[in-house]
Order: C-alpha cells, then structure tokens, then sequence
C-alpha cells in the first residue's frame, strides 16, 4: 500500500521529478562514461606495456638491474630456455642480450639499450615483428641487421638500409664498434622502446662481445596470466640463483596505475554523488515542505511515525530506481559506441606517445561497474532521503493541519 | 529609490525558503570548491612541468641554424656573428642569451659505459637561465676555463663515479672527425628530470668545442626573455634582426608539441568532468529556479494584475538566480582559496612509488597548485552562464501567467 502512495507521490510534481531524475541520469551517464574512458586508457597502456614491453616474468642474474653488465648474464641461458619452454602455460619464452651502447649514425649519435635478440623466438614473445611500421622484421639485411625505433630514427635520420655503428664495452673492457644496417623500423607505444632501444640478432652482438652463449635476460609471455604465481614458483625452482620477477615487480608502477585508477574511479564516483545529493534533499525536502497540511491529516488519521518515515524514503528511492536504469542504458549505448568504433585522439597523438598511450582509445567497462554506480546511487538516495523524512515526522499533526 | 526597492524585493524573495537557499547555495558552492582545487591542481602542475622543461632544457626561445631542429647533427651548427649577438643582447626583452653545443658521446668509467648528452655550456649564462649551480649536490660547478665536467646523479651511480675520478669521452665530432677525451668529474647534479640525471655530462663550452673540433661554433642560442607570454612577439621581432634563411627561431611551444599536447589533454578530460558536475548542479538550481517560480505564482498574478511591469518581474526573477548563484560562488571560493593558498606555499612532495610513477612519466613528483585568478573567474563564468540559462524557465513562466488562473490557483 505504502509502496503505491509513494509512486503515486513522486508523480504528483512530475516537471520537479523529472529535473532531479534527469540530474541523476546525466549524472549516471557522465560517471559511466568517464570510467569507460579511463579504463580504455589503463587497458590499452597496460597491454601494451605487457605484451611489447616487459612480458609476464622476467628472469635476470641478481646484480643485473643495479649494473648492466655483461659479467652479470645467465649461465647455460640458451638451455634453461628451452626447459621453461616446455612449462605448462608458457606460451613463448626468449633470451636475449642487453648491454649500452652509444649509437652513430653519419648524422648524429645517441645513447640506447641494445637488444641482443633470437629473432624467431622474440616474436613469439614480445610480437615485436607486429610493431613493424616501415620495412621489415629482421629480413632485408643480410649481415648484421638491426631494428629501430621510429623516435630513435628520425632523431639519428637514418632510413632502412642506413649503416648504424655501435659502440660498446666487449667482454674484457676493451671498446668495440660494430657496424649494423637498418632492417626494419617499429613504432612501440612505449616511449623508452621508440627512443632509446635497438635489437640485433644476438649471434652477431655476442660475436663481439666475445662470448657466443652470452644471456643477460630470459622473458616468459604466459598463456593464462592468472596462474602467474604457480609458474613463477616452478621458473624459480629451475633457476634458483637468479631473479626470477613477475611483471607487477618489473615495473611496480604499472600495478600501482592499476591501483590509482581504481581509486580514481571511487573518488570520481563520491564527488557525483555528492553533488547529487544536494539537488535530491533540495527536492524531497520542498516534496515535504508543500504538503504539511496532508502529512499532518495523514498522522491524524493514525499513520505513525515510522511508516510516514518510510514513505519519505521509498519516494525518493524511487526517483533513483527511475533514473538508475536510464542512466546505465544510456551510458552502455555510449560505451558499446565507443568501444566499437574507438575515440579518435589523434590531435594528441604525439603528446599521448610522449607517454606510451594509443592515439585511439577503445573506452571499456565491466558489470561491476555498473553494480557500484547503481549501489552508489540507492546509497545517495537513501543518505538524501534523511534529513526531509525526518522533517516530515517533525510535524506536530495539530499545527501542521492549520497551516494553508 | 526604485532600485532599492527591488533589491529589497529580491534579497527578501531569496530569503523567503532559508533551508532551500542554502541547501542551493550549498551545491553551488561544492561545485565551485572542488572545481577551483581541482583546477588549481591542474594549472599548478602545468606551470611546474613547463617551467621544469623550459627553465631546465630548451629556455623560452632558441635560435638555430636553419634545419637544426630537424637534424640536430654537430654539422647544422653555426658561430653567432658579433653584430646578431648584440642586437640580440641590446633587445629589451631578451634577458640573457645562453649559447650551448649538444651532442651525445659514450662516456666510460672503468668497465662501465653509457651513451650520455653532452653539453657543453657558458657556466655563467647557463646558471643564469637554469640555475644549474643549485642543483649541484656534490663537488664545484663548472669554470669558463675548467676542464673537469660535471654529470646527472644517475649516470653518476650507473658508472659508480665519484668526485676527482677521471672518465673517458669518445663520440663522434664535427663533420664526422673522432671526439676522444679524458675529463676529471668536477660536480654532481640531481635534477627533477629523469631524462638529465641519467644522462647528462656537462662540460665549459671552449671544452666542449675543442672535444668535439668545432672551435667558436655553437648549436643552439637559448634565449631568456622578460615576459614569457609574449613569446610570438619577440620571435617576430628576433626574426627581423636575423637572416631567415640562415637561422630559425623557435619557441618552447614549437620545440615540445607533446608536452603542449599532454597539457592540452589533461585540460581536456579534466574539463568535461568539471561540466558533467556542472550540469549535475545546474539541474539542483533548476529544481530549486523551478520552485521559486511556482510557488509564488499566485503572488505573480496579484503583482500582474495590479499592474507591475511583466519585463520587470522577469528581470526581478533572474536577478534573484544570479544573486543566488554568485552567492554560492563566493561561499565555494571562501573555502577553497585558504586551502589553495596554503598549498599554494606548501607543494605537496610525493614520496614512494608514487614519485617512481610520476617518473616514469617523465613529471616531477610535486603536486603543486596555482592561485591564478584565471580559476575563479572561469568558476564565475560558467556558473553566470548556468543562471541565465535557467533563468529563461521564471521568463517563460512569467510571460505565459495567465492572471485569472493565477490568481484562483
């Protein structure tokens, strides 16, 4: 019975409804729409980073990552490849030779990260040979080619088949050039890979380094990362005395983006509410100022305190039932748009490879964001409905019904 | 007299619902307060990440030889003829003009090597424009006529060099001769950019001329200006004392397009979550504009038919929802601007992983925040333009009063 007062209420007013129903749609549709932008954003960045960039596990000597050095590599590297190879769940596994070197062109020099790479081996991993934007994946050159990014190229002007020369420290110290020609150039999402990192084949830099087997890095893409922790467990049981890293401990800061994001969402959330909030009690609150004279006769008539209470209540929830799915619609059509046909950014494109970001975001939201928006707003509702359902048992049923 | 009427009229008429009023005043002015912080935030960062880049890299301005920026080789550099140089120096608004060669060479340190940017600098106008001195943490800043170098804190740890130790230079000179040089490390600096401290070597730049075989030549001019937001000014003007087709002026807009774009960005999405909010707001004021102007219909009928002015009951009605709504804006302003100013004075240092992510994206770890007026005036804006949009609803209704149903009602 109560429940259809209540509807019937809400609909007394129906323009004052409808504007605060509208508020909370908007306000539903702006929250949706902003959280299937900045997961697009998450998702896109951290794919990228896992699938060109760092893989699932990494395995490296212990004083590795605090002095590159080629002293610090991985002993039999090239066998233990294969034995992670046969693991379960691993999908691809690669080695490869990292050392600094100085890069030259006839134009200019920089500083970078050589890649010393199995070419057939890291494709599967890192799928490097997608990335390929202008020649090819180590195939046109036949002596010593090399791959680079786009970033790098243009900064040393070189072109496919220009002549590259490294130099760097061999195995006993001594400073080597070694001259490369360019096969392929790649256009990585990462900022670090596009203009600071180059990849050889690895026969030809260890050549020169002087240790054919050389191995300073060993990397695992995962079929199912979720099993990441049972994998990690029987990589460190092949190699104990080495580090063996999970990508969260590679690069922490992508978890901790993850994270921020997650709070981000909640903030943004709170933040909407609470300016719906206002607009709800300010509504409700007149709802209940306009009819004193009823809610007095109601309460004369032997309503109680309780139930009139929760009348308040339930004809406020109900603007929230009536915007909450509209809202939601609204923002899952907006999504379902987006997420197909991509939000073009290209204006920004350069800012957004600045740091490692797609120029076209695919916006994307999962069933438990909708179910924390629609909490989110039954929480709002109840919270505003508060203050005018105590207003309403405020009143003294005598005075009430005197009032005009 | 007229007036004072009706702006007795009007502050009685807000006041006539306490509760709505500030329950309306508050939303406003929770909109204004996390606006104003949240754009504070925003502009302060910019600021300091502009600031970083330009008052630590590129200056405000740089003059090249033409196609320098396009191919930043040693052999695109050029000697500033003594009769630019002064007219440049004469200009008002030019500060300091700061001359530099950059260029890369490995730098090798017992069995350790790294690519490293070599810079080579005028220690006296270059601490001028980037205060390079201060952000020396260990050992003397360089001497015009020194020939010991100074290097960025993580390259410094990377080669595990110390002050007084001896590194070794070899890299490519001009038009493609050897570079090779041995160089005692005089200084160490830490600096807010990634980029530097892990890879800049700095050495006098009558040093680095003679490392890299380029004697009196430069590759780039940084300017340091007066007024950094006439910028397009002074490159015009800076381009009309020198040959275009020699050399090129560029700005710091048009040498870092992805830090404008990243700027841009941010602004962008920050933006349309400020509007979403706003409407939300907006609609709260249109619920409370839409009951201000109901109930009182009867009154409206009453004031019609005993002839006020239709015109001016409606100016009576907006210039109640301006007042309303600028009251909301003062009272969100009251709190957000202690809160800015403090933290204004007070940056907020970011330490942990969070540093390491800001880092990574290439941002000093600081949340600084701005107290430009430009916030508050754009707060004001939107929620004027709020108000007058809302204030068309009493002007329809006032317009379409029919006074016998008013009146009866």
């Amino acid at each position: 019975m109560i429940f259809i007062i209540a509807w019937r209420n809400v609909w007394r007013q129906k323009i004052r409804s409808l504007v605060i129903i509208s508020a909370m749609v908007i306000g539903l549709w702006g929250l949706i729409f902003a959280i299937g932008f900045m997961n697009g954003f998450m998702d896109s960045y951290l794919s990228n980073a896992l699938k060109h960039e760092y893989s699932h596990i990494q395995i490296h000597h212990p004083n590795f990552k605090r002095d590159q050095e080629i002293k610090y590599s991985i002993r039999q590297g090239i066998g233990k490849v294969k034995e992670i190879g046969a693991i379960d769940n691993v999908k691809a596994v690669t080695h490869r030779t990292v050392i600094n070197a100085m890069i030259g062109s006839a134009k200019a020099s920089a500083g970078v990260k050589v890649l010393g790479v199995d070419t057939l081996l890291e494709k599967k991993v890192t799928a490097f040979d997608q990335l390929i934007a202008d020649g090819t994946y180590f195939k046109s050159v036949k002596r010593n080619p090399l791959i680079i990014g786009e970033k790098l190229a243009d900064k040393l002007k070189v072109k496919l088949k220009s002549k590259l020369v490294l130099t760097f420290q061999n195995h006993e110290g001594d400073i080597v050039s070694q001259a490369f020609r360019v096969a392929g150039i790649f256009n990585a999402k990462s900022p670090v890979l596009n203009e600071s990192v180059v990849m050889v084949n690895y026969k030809d830099l260890n050549k020169s380094l002087g240790d054919g087997a050389l191995v300073s890095e060993i990397a695992i893409y995962l079929n199912d990362p979720d099993k990441i922790q049972e994998n990690y467990e029987m990589i460190t049981a092949i190699l104990p005395e080495y580090k063996v890293e999970r990508w969260n401990e590679l690069a922490p800061e992508l978890s901790l983006i993850v994270e921020q994001s997650g709070t981000n969402i909640y903030i943004l959330v709170i933040i909407f509410m609470t300016a719906l909030i206002f607009g709800i009690i300010n509504t409700m609150l007149m709802a209940v100022l306009e009819r004193i004279k009823e809610l007095g006769m109601l309460m004369a008539i032997g309503m109680n305190k309780l139930r009139l209470f929760f009348m308040i209540t339930i004809e406020t929830v109900y603007l929230g039932l009536v915007a909450c799915p509209a809202g939601l619609f609204l923002g899952y059509l907006t999504i379902n748009y987006f997420h197909r046909f991509g939000l073009d950014l290209s204006a920004y494109a350069e800012g957004l490879q600045k740091v490692g970001y797609e120029a076209v975001i695919y916006p994307i939201i999962s069933g438990n964001h909708y179910f924390i928006l629609s909490m989110g707003i039954f929480i709002t509702t109840i919270i505003a409905s508060i203050y005018p359902s105590l207003k309403a048992i405020k009143l003294k049923p005598a005075e009430a019904l005197r009032k005009i | 007299m007229y007036l004072k009427l009706a702006w007795r009229n009007i502050w009685r008429n807000i006041w006539r619902n306490k509760r709505r009023t500030i329950i309306t005043l508050m939303s406003i002015a929770f909109a204004v307060f996390f606006a104003s912080v949240m754009q504070s935030m925003q502009l302060g960062t910019y600021a300091n990440m502009i600031s970083n880049s330009v008052r630590f890299y590129t200056g405000y301005a740089q003059i090249h030889k033409t196609g320098y920026w396009e191919e930043r080789s040693l052999d695109n550099s050029f000697s500033l003829p003594e009769n630019v140089e002064k007219a440049l120096i004469a200009s008002e608004s030019i500060v300091t003009i700061v001359p530099r060669i950059e260029s890369f060479s490995l730098v090798s340190f017992g069995e350790k090597a790294k690519g490293a940017m070599l810079i080579g600098i005028d220690p006296f106008k270059e601490n001028e424009l980037t205060s390079l001195k201060e952000k020396l943490v260990q050992g003397q800043y360089l001497t015009e006529n020194g020939n010991s170098l100074i290097i960025g804190k993580g390259l410094a740890e990377y080669l595990n060099v110390q002050v007084g130790d001896t590194l070794a230079l070899i890299g490519q000179g001009y038009r493609g001769m050897n570079a090779v040089g041995k160089y005692g490390v005089g200084g160490i600096i830490e600096t807010p950019i990634a980029a530097f401290n892990d890879q800049a070597v700095y050495l006098p730049l009558a040093e680095a001329q003679y490392y890299f075989g380029m004697e009196n030549q430069i590759t780039n001019l940084a300017l340091n200006v007066n007024d950094f937001t006439k910028l397009d000014k002074l490159k015009n003007e800076v381009g009309s004392q020198i040959s275009h087709n020699d050399y090129e002026v560029m700005t710091w807009r048009e040498m870092m397009p992805e830090l404008v774009q990243q700027i841009e960005l941010d602004d962008a999405s920050g933006k349309i979550i400020l509007y979403v909010l706003y409407v939300i707001i907006g609609f709260g004021m249109f619920g409370t504009i839409l009951m201000m102007a109901r109930e009182r219909t009867y009154e409206f009928g009453i004031l019609v038919a005993i002839g006020m002015r239709r015109r001016r009951l409606k100016l009576l009605s907006i210039a109640e929802m301006i007042l309303l709504s600028f009251g909301g804006v003062a009272l969100g302003m009251s709190f957000s601007f202690p809160i800015m100013t403090v933290l204004h004075y007070n940056p907020i240092y970011l330490t942990g992983e969070f540093a390491e992510v800001y880092k990574k994206f290439g941002i000093e770890p600081v949340l600084n925040f701005s107290i430009s007026p430009v916030i508050f005036f754009d707060q004001a804006v939107i929620i004027l333009v709020i108000s007058l949009l809302l204030g068309i609803y009493p002007v329809l209704h006032i317009g379409r009063l029919n006074i016998v149903e008013a009146i009866r009602s």
